[in-house]
């Protein structure tokens, strides 16, 4: 995602609606408690991931992948 | 959680639409080439015995979900373990599918749009949907499966023109190893990510048979697939089809009858984008799922927002353009493996032997009891 400001305000609408609907449909307090504790580090990665991806760092891990993974594991 | 009741129609709906939506994500033409279409039968064919195998496992414990069953089996612990990774594997899945239904926008119709304006529209929708829960997903899918079967049906029809039935010759030409191969990596992807479906039988009518209903899932998408590969091989040739990134939309893009009809890959271009938003779904959903059972918060969707961005994110660190995407497909299937054969076949045959043992226990017990009733009596 190149547009990082686009990006930024995507990721910070989404996390902020999950917020503000957290538990509000009657689930179980502990529960929602424990998603909350679970969603908080992904979304900080989303964002970290998003200013990375934002200001022109191309990771394409997915080639670094294909040869961790090695030629035999190659179907197809 | 969930209020509703899933119909087996619509978790049908899901399964075929799922399989539709990897032709956007897998070419139909493999290394079997022109016996592409051979391979997709026996790939069917192959993929009715996985179904029998997670019907099996859910019939064995008709009151638990598929990832609640992992947990039955293994215990706790390693049952949650299982499911986080399940959770990575759907994410992974997803961020795929993501990724490359971003590009096939892109390439396809908005070159200049800003990617992530059409992630500002379809992510939101998409989380939502999920959240709604499995129902809403399936009452979508039944609405438009009929829609991608007329689409197709009618570029089929309409492609007689341009076709060539010599395209298919020779028949079994490609060889046995090309034979093995592509049925092999037909029945992993597109056909053994049903497994990201079936906890759809979570919360599906205790009525349904899971079996019957993914069969008629496969073989909805199967026939859909068989369909597009004899058109597409029909009408490009099976040298041509690999030239292309998008070989159904290329290959009805040649279909042109007199000024009327001409341009119909747009409909190739909806089928592939509303299928691709279900196979969005269901690997979303089974991401969401996941996560709320390694939490131990039963049958939440909740993370689906968060899983959701963590999708749309890994696509982008993953892939640098289309074609890092698509030199990673072969990779695909191998990662799937795993997840589609080895842990349920365990979990199948674990949980066997726990229901024999049970069953004895519970045959000794009640004769021991019985022993006891006689002695009293005497």
């Amino acid at each position: 995602m190149p547009d990082l400001l686009l990006s930024l305000i995507l990721t910070a609408a989404i996390a902020a609606a999950d917020f503000l609907t957290a538990g509000k449909d009657g689930g179980d307090a502990k529960a929602e408690k424990r998603l909350t504790w679970f969603s908080v580090p992904v979304y900080a990665f989303v964002i970290f991931a998003d200013i990375v991806l934002g200001l022109g760092v191309q990771l394409d891990l997915g080639p670094k992948l294909a040869e961790l993974l090695g030629p035999w594991m190659k179907i197809g | 959680m969930e209020k509703r009741k899933t119909t087996g129609r619509k978790i049908s709906s899901v399964i075929a639409l799922q399989t539709i939506g990897s032709s956007l994500v897998i070419s139909s033409i493999g290394p079997a080439m022109q016996d592409s279409w051979i391979v997709v039968i026996i790939a069917v064919g192959l993929s009715i015995l996985l179904a029998w195998m997670y019907g099996a496992l859910l019939k064995l414990y008709p009151d638990r979900g598929f990832l609640q069953i992992f947990q039955e089996v293994f215990g706790n612990t390693a049952g949650k373990a299982i499911c986080g990774i399940y959770a990575a594997y759907a994410v992974f899945a997803g961020a795929q599918t993501f990724y490359i239904y971003n590009e096939f926008i892109k390439i396809v119709g908005l070159n200049e749009t800003p990617q992530v304006a059409i992630l500002m529209v379809s992510l939101p929708l998409i989380i939502w949907q999920v959240r709604s829960g499995p129902d809403n997903i399936g009452s979508c899918s039944k609405f438009l499966l009929p829609i991608a079967l007329i689409f197709v049906g009618l570029t089929f029809l309409l492609g007689i023109p341009f076709m060539d039935a010599d395209n298919l010759k020779p028949v079994l030409g490609s060889g046995p190893t090309a034979l093995v191969h592509g049925t092999f990596s037909t029945l992993v992807a597109p056909f053994g990510e049903t497994v990201l479906a079936v906890p759809f039988f979570g919360v599906a009518d205790r009525n349904i048979k899971p079996l019957r209903v993914m069969v008629k899932g496969i073989l909805i998408g199967g026939a859909v697939l068989l369909t597009a590969t004899l058109r597409n091989l029909m009408i490009l040739g099976a040298p041509t089809c690999r030239l292309f990134l998008f070989v159904s939309y290329d290959a009805v893009g040649i279909i042109s009858i007199g000024d009327f009809v001409s341009r119909i890959s747009v409909l190739i271009g909806i089928n592939l984008a509303l299928s691709g938003i279900v196979r969005i779904d269901v690997s979303l959903y089974a991401a969401s799922l996941s996560v709320s059972e390694a939490l131990g918060t039963r049958g939440s969707t909740r993370p689906a927002a968060c899983c959701g961005l963590l999708m749309v994110v890994l696509g982008y660190i993953l892939y640098n353009n289309m074609l890092s995407a698509v030199d990673f497909i072969p990779y695909i299937p191998a990662i799937g493996i795993p997840f589609q054969f080895i842990f349920p076949l365990i979990a199948l045959i674990t949980g066997r032997i726990k229901s024999t043992r049970r069953k004895k226990q519970a045959g000794n017990g009640a004769g021991e009891r019985q022993q006891c009733r006689e002695n009293t009596e005497n």
